[in-house]
């Protein structure tokens, strides 16, 4: 029982990981809260479902181009929603991500449909049974994506100049852009980013989960309170704090009930925040530009 | 020649910049000197790029950058540091110096999200380079992995002009290179800056501390309130009355 809570809980909190990432990039480079994230999500799931049941298309061409329309979606809601605007005017940015992500939801709606979906599964065949826990197939795409997505967002990050880049923005956007480093350039990797992770977390959570239009909201707030968990602006942070809130719901779930596990994990949030403003791994927010 | 034509600048009732004209030609240590409040720093930011100045031209090399974005003025071959130290706090320094070299990328972005053979090796050049450039400043390998913000005051400034340097400018405009520096220091940065000169590099230099502009400095521009009031070599600028006015005020005058 403790095995299959844990596991199940790793699983949700994987997803929850790769979620909030999306959330943490594009706040350290953009200095916004996109709150359409959830949304990318939504779609990569959706997209994927849509392919393989109406189109019959096979697992992994289906999933590739699911997560290669989140990338442009991206990319589009960053290139015409956000890259002319004031960029000192944070407000307005954040409602226009709203605004996208509402009429994402419709989009989703009107074209692929109302009803609840599940593609298939990645692999076919399991679940493995392990010493009194069974793990479907699934679980282990989904961690293994976390770990293969984090190893390579670190070496994006710490072994190439394009996440150099990325970072001096983070740090300090005023001398970056004096080092010939493209503020513009770097919000559109961050989207695109966002876009990668966001939709594969998506397609590798449809075939557990289902795919419906109107999971972005929930997926959302999720990710968001995973990345605020670990310290908004941390890619391990977002990786630790998705793993708490899977985890404190699922135990929450299997021994007191499922009702209570939203509360159990938003009390959480907040005692941590208390505690520790930054969240888990942040640091405090440097100076504002 | 880094030319600065008839720059202007009103914030409101301050005329914080009228009229200023310098000239900058490479491979020497041109220096701009003056009072508080006399407009250096607000020149800096409209030639960085960061003000856009109400009238006037700025060109580098005959280029003219005014109007263009602080990156694009970056890759037109100027490089900044800062009064203010701005370091890339949580990075090491290596990884400082580096950022330095972003214009430099050859490999696209999807090779890079690959990490693709070609990206390793250029990324291994760009590291290569940033550690002579960190040399060339005196900053030993037992620093480079070290937290770029846990580094003494007068290191961080070095490593401020290696990233800099990093980005093969033309021309550097160094804000108060020596601020915070014991005289020992200054005296090591003046050789370090003379001897980036002679690598064919232009150096502007704007500074408080008159030792080192005097010892190093080719030209010598002063500004007050404003406006270039005089300009000249060391020598001459040392022994007009109007310099001597606006540093220690009238009843010293000559």
């Amino acid at each position: 029982m403790l095995y299959q809570i844990i596991l199940s809980g790793l699983t949700v909190g994987a997803i929850y990981a790769l979620i909030a990432i999306g959330f943490t990039i594009v706040f350290s480079t953009v200095r916004i809260v996109n709150f359409a994230h959830g949304e990318f999500v939504m779609a990569g799931g959706m997209i994927y479902a849509y392919l393989s049941a109406v189109h019959g298309m096979p697992v992994f061409p289906a999933v590739a181009i699911a997560i290669g329309a989140c990338v442009v979606l991206a990319l589009l809601v960053y290139e015409l929603g956000l890259a002319s605007m004031d960029k000192d005017n944070h407000i307005a940015q954040v409602m226009i991500t709203l605004g996208v992500g509402i009429t994402l939801k419709g989009l989703a709606q009107i074209f692929i449909g109302k009803d609840t979906q599940f593609p298939p599964a990645f692999s076919a065949g399991g679940p493995l049974a392990v010493g009194g826990a069974t793990i479907p197939y699934q679980m282990l795409w989904i961690v293994g994506a976390l770990a293969v997505l984090m190893l390579g967002l670190y070496m994006l990050l710490h072994h190439t100049r394009v996440g150099k880049g990325m970072m001096a923005v983070s740090i300090n956007h005023y001398a970056a852009t004096l080092m010939g480093i493209s503020p513009r350039r770097s919000a559109v990797i961050a989207f695109m980013l966002a876009g990668l992770i966001g939709g594969a977390a998506g397609t590798l959570l449809a075939p557990v989960a289902s795919a419906h239009y109107d999971n972005g909201i929930f997926l959302g707030i999720k990710g968001f309170a995973a990345a605020i968990l670990g310290g908004l602006g941390s890619p391990l942070g977002a990786v630790v704090g998705g793993l708490i809130l899977g985890l404190t719901e699922s135990v929450t779930a299997g021994y007191i009930s499922s009702v209570y596990k939203d509360a159990v994990s938003l009390v959480l949030l907040l005692a941590i925040l208390l505690i520790r403003p930054q969240g888990l791994i942040g640091k405090r927010l440097p100076q504002k530009f | 020649m880094l030319a600065i034509r008839n720059l202007n600048k009103r914030f409101g009732g301050l005329h914080a910049l009228r009229d200023v004209s310098i000239d900058a030609p490479p491979g020497q240590i041109t220096a701009v000197i003056g009072p508080n409040g006399a407009g250096k720093s607000t020149l800096m930011n409209v030639i960085s790029g960061f003000i856009s100045p109400d009238g006037g031209s700025i060109t580098v090399a005959g280029t003219p950058i005014t109007g263009m974005k602080p990156h694009e003025i970056c890759r037109q071959g100027l490089a900044r540091t800062f009064q203010n130290l701005q370091m890339f706090s949580d990075m090491t320094v290596l990884e400082t110096v580096i950022t330095g070299r972003t214009r430099h990328r050859r490999a696209s972005l999807v090779a890079n999200l690959l990490m693709t053979p070609r990206v390793w090796h250029d990324e291994k050049d760009a590291a290569q380079h940033a550690q002579t450039l960190l040399e060339t400043m005196q900053i030993g390998p037992s620093y480079w992995q070290r937290r770029a913000g846990d580094l003494p005051y007068g290191l961080q400034r070095r490593v401020e002009i290696a990233r800099a340097l990093a980005t093969e400018p033309a021309y550097m405009l160094l804000d108060e290179p020596a601020a915070g520096l014991n005289d020992e220091e200054s005296v090591a940065l003046g050789s370090t800056l003379r001897e980036l000169a002679g690598r064919g590099i232009g150096i502007v230099l704007i500074e408080h501390d008159i030792e080192l502009v005097m010892n190093f400095s080719r030209h010598i521009f002063v500004m007050d309130a404003g406006g270039v009031i005089a300009d000249g070599t060391p020598e001459q600028v040392r022994s007009k009355p109007e310099v001597v006015k606006a540093y220690l005020g009238d009843e010293h005058g000559a």
